[in-house]
């Protein structure tokens, strides 16, 4: 079973790049063709510049200042690939003289900025794009490598102490077990007991809380009986070290210890490199505003924005706030909030919503709404209600985990008696402790949270980022999967379908290029995709029709596009290209589908998936779109609300959700896998647990192989321990169990849990 | 075996010593982050003068000349 399909190799670092040119980003292009240091960005695009001024107001820099240090900053970056970009990154302060130093944190694409007094975010941002990275300012609580920094040290202290003892115990018990006695194997096995102090008092510290909450919330977990294995070890060993006897197992539960913590400890690490990956930013941007008051135009941040406040709104803009709309119209693509992909056109005195964007040209709204109250700030509270109530999943392991603790127990418990009776007491404690110590759930401790750390890795080097581990476990359970439709079977970008007549004149693909000029409209978008090789045509009094198209003069004649209302019906959008009053051309245009969408699709139905589609948008462009795909009608959900998506989702058992938008984040965070996908918004991240990073569908089939494979390796590792586990426990039942073969056994039964995990996921 | 008595506690306070170190050490921050410096050297920045001198460069891009 190939995992992933053969990635083209970088031509300057040859690593795997994933993007279709020969270099994995701008960095290695330029260390490859020029040299560099004579090369120095030109920062000319003035009208970014000028839309990013606001951020060189004090009030956003306070707001992204590192709070301990007045000159640092932090951003994330988009688009690191390898060690080129590190460099290059690295090399800024060389020619810039406003940056001290820049550090690179590589796994968390952070950058840490020194600067002094007269930097300007704008600039550097704009520095960013022009090295071809995308940036964005990280304020604290956005900045997860310093929220995890104390942690990860103690925790890396913990296992340096754990380590270092559980070493030194198996150093000193070698000779006991040589056949060392006398006073000296006395004082070894002392020596051992105050080694296993610290791991007892300091390295073992979270799985005290981690049992005092499996014992406060009534939920049992692994740490629970580890921590019970790790004291009855400590007490048994102790009691007969006092009174002389052999019965000592220090190094056993010391070096398991060890092991344990190493595992959680990689675990944790993927995840937070995830994590940061993926809740990157709130959903409306905090971004500077443009207000009209009676004294002229001032600009505030969208933080200020208040209720009556009246702003012009730039093409491009994400709206702030709920509002209605002061000028005669606007076009706004509303894609984000409802999944509709074609824009819509507002007319005076209609209702504008906040998380929207703006599109070609500026205009008025009042505020009427703003953060909580607005349609997308109820979106986010009912999120955080419902994952506050959602039931938490439990997995097979920790399924597993309970029986086998009640098991053990109980069978210690009538052993003590039943040996107790038979021979004496004294052996039946030595006995029953024994069991307690060998049955510990090695496996499940440690087996569970390796397997899942080497498959999280696997997911992250094929562009799927992964929160939790468990996610493993329930896509092997997943019956039925519904897409969204906008951005996730579809590209997300309108693109020429159809035209009339057939044949294009190029004079004419040069006028409409010229006609559209600069537009961020996703029409001019397709327009340019269509055509990328056309050179637009000087067009002359350029001007834009309110509300239906542009228009322009060429070589005397007037050209006008505009929208044509044969639309709704057949699922496209239709503009016509018009020479002064005639009709030149029509252009048909849909959101079309990715290219590897059927093939996915047909696979998925070809392994008894239930497959369907819920959308915000229409229904006769959702209908054209699932005939295309062959799904099954009964499963098309079109012009469904947020809460709709939700009502949708809850009917299915085991159904899997992928979307994109802000619209489908309830029904993800309700799906039992949830699932969002290249360019989505935040907030559809946040209410995921699964998140793709390449473009189309294909993830979703290495997710479900990567996913069968790891529940394999996991039922093979427990079946493993459970016949471990009974072959241990019958022998120290027997009391055939000595020190000696405990930390013969349980080393062994560790390594080849490990071997058999990185056998399987290689 | 009186030597025992020495080598002992000399052993336990190089374990001591070692575990002391690598304790400062990730306070200092040095295991905050492992992936960044291995990469960050893999490029030899002294050499990029003579970029078009193939040799000076032979090591990140082998392969493709």
């Amino acid at each position: 079973m190939e995992l992933s399909q053969s990635l083209q190799k970088c031509k300057y670092c040859q690593q795997p790049s994933r993007s279709e040119s020969d270099f994995c980003c701008q960095a290695c292009e330029l260390l490859f063709q020029i040299d560099y240091q004579s090369w120095i960005p030109k920062l000319n695009n003035t009208q970014s510049l000028k839309q990013r001024e606001y951020m060189d107001t004090e009030e956003f820099k306070s707001f992204y200042k590192n709070p301990n240090k007045e000159s640092e900053y932090t951003f994330y970056v988009e688009g690191l690939q390898c060690a080129s970009c590190i460099h290059l990154l690295e090399k800024i302060p060389e020619f810039r003289n406003d940056i001290t130093s820049v550090d690179v944190n590589f796994g968390l694409s952070i950058l840490k900025v020194n600067v002094t007094t007269d930097f300007k975010i704008s600039q550097f941002l704009e520095l960013l794009e022009e090295l071809g990275y995308k940036g964005a300012p990280l304020s604290e609580n956005e900045n997860l490598a310093d929220k995890y920094k104390a942690e990860n040290r103690t925790n890396l202290k913990r296992i340096a102490v754990a380590g270092a003892c559980a070493g030194n115990i198996m150093l000193f018990v070698v000779p006991v077990y040589g056949g060392l006695t006398g006073p000296y194997a006395t004082a070894f096995n002392w020596i051992s007991f105050v080694l296993f102090l610290p791991i007892l008092f300091y390295s073992a510290i979270p799985f005290y809380t981690g049992a005092w909450n499996s014992l406060r919330y009534r939920v049992i977990n692994v740490d629970l009986p580890i921590v019970i294995a790790l004291w009855s070890g400590f007490i048994f060993s102790t009691v007969n070290l006092v009174l002389g006897k052999s019965e000592i197992y220090y190094d056993s539960t010391a070096s398991f210890l060890f092991l344990i913590l190493s595992t959680r400890f990689l675990v944790k690490r993927i995840q937070q490199k995830t994590l940061s990956d993926s809740s990157l930013m709130s959903f409306i941007p905090v971004q500077n505003i443009e207000e009209k008051t009676e004294h002229g135009i001032v600009s505030k941040l969208s933080l200020n924005i208040k209720v009556g406040d009246t702003l012009v709104i730039q093409p491009n803009q994400i709206i702030p706030a709920d509002g209605t709309l002061l000028s005669i119209s606007a076009d706004v693509d509303i894609s984000l909030l409802n999944g509709e992909s074609l824009p819509h056109t507002l007319g005076i005195g209609m209702s504008v919503h906040a998380g929207t964007r703006c599109l070609n040209k500026s205009f008025l709204m009042k505020v009427e709404k703003v953060s909580n109250d607005t349609e997308i700030g109820k979106i986010v509270s009912t999120l955080e209600n419902d994952s506050l109530k959602k039931t938490p999943f439990v997995t097979f392991s920790e399924n597993i985990a309970q029986w086998l603790i009640a098991i053990v127990f109980s069978l210690s418990i009538i052993a003590f008696f039943v040996i107790g009776a038979f021979i004496n007491y004294d052996e039946a404690l030595n006995r029953a402790l024994a069991l307690i110590v060998i049955a510990c759930p090695c496996a499940l401790a440690f087996g569970t949270p390796l397997t899942y750390a080497l498959s999280l890795r696997k997911a992250r080097d094929l562009g799927i980022l992964i929160k939790n581990g468990n996610v493993f476990e329930k896509v092997v359970q997943i019956k039925t999967i519904f897409f969204d439709k906008t951005g996730t079977l579809t590209s997300g970008q309108l693109s020429i379908v159809s035209n009339f007549p057939c044949a294009i004149e190029d004079e004419w693909k040069s006028i409409i290029l010229g006609l559209e000029g600069k537009s961020i409209h996703p029409l001019a978008f397709g327009f340019r995709r269509a055509w990328p090789d056309t050179v637009p045509a000087e067009i002359l009094n350029q001007e834009e029709i309110i509300g239906k198209g542009v228009r322009g003069t060429f070589n005397g004649s007037e050209y006008s596009l505009e929208s044509s209302q044969s639309r709704g019906e057949s699922g496209y959008m239709c503009v016509k290209l018009k020479k002064d009053t005639s009709t030149l051309a029509y252009f048909y245009f849909a959101d079309e589908l990715h290219p590897d969408t059927k093939n996915v699709i047909k696979h998925l139905a070809s392994k008894n998936y239930e497959i369907g589609i819920i959308s915000g948008d229409k229904y006769s462009i959702v209908e054209k779109i699932a005939d295309d795909i062959n799904i099954n009608k009964d499963l098309v959900f079109a012009e469904s609300t947020p809460q709709k998506k939700l009502e949708v989702v809850k009917d299915f058992p085991f159904v899997c959700m992928i979307g994109d938008g802000a619209n489908d984040s309830l029904a993800l965070n309700q799906a039992h896998v949830g699932i969002s996908v290249k360019g989505s918004v935040s907030l559809s991240h946040n209410s995921s647990e699964v998140c793709f990073t390449r473009p189309g569908l294909q993830s979703l089939v290495d997710l479900i192989n990567i996913s069968r494979r790891s529940q394999q390796i996991l039922k093979s590792n427990l079946t493993f321990a459970l016949f471990y586990n009974f072959v241990g426990g019958t022998l120290a039942l027997l009391g055939l169990v000595n020190p000696l073969v405990a930390a013969v056994l349980m080393p062994i039964s560790s390594l080849l849990i490990v071997l058999n995990t990185y056998r399987g996921l290689k | 075996m009186n030597i025992i008595l020495f080598m002992i506690p000399l052993a336990l306070i190089f374990a001591g010593s070692f575990v002391a170190a690598f304790l400062w050490a990730s306070s200092k921050g040095q295991f905050d982050d492992l992936e960044t410096p291995a990469l960050r050297i893999l490029i030899d920045d002294k050499n990029n003068n003579t970029k078009k001198n193939d040799e000076s460069n032979e090591g990140s891009k082998c392969g493709v000349t």
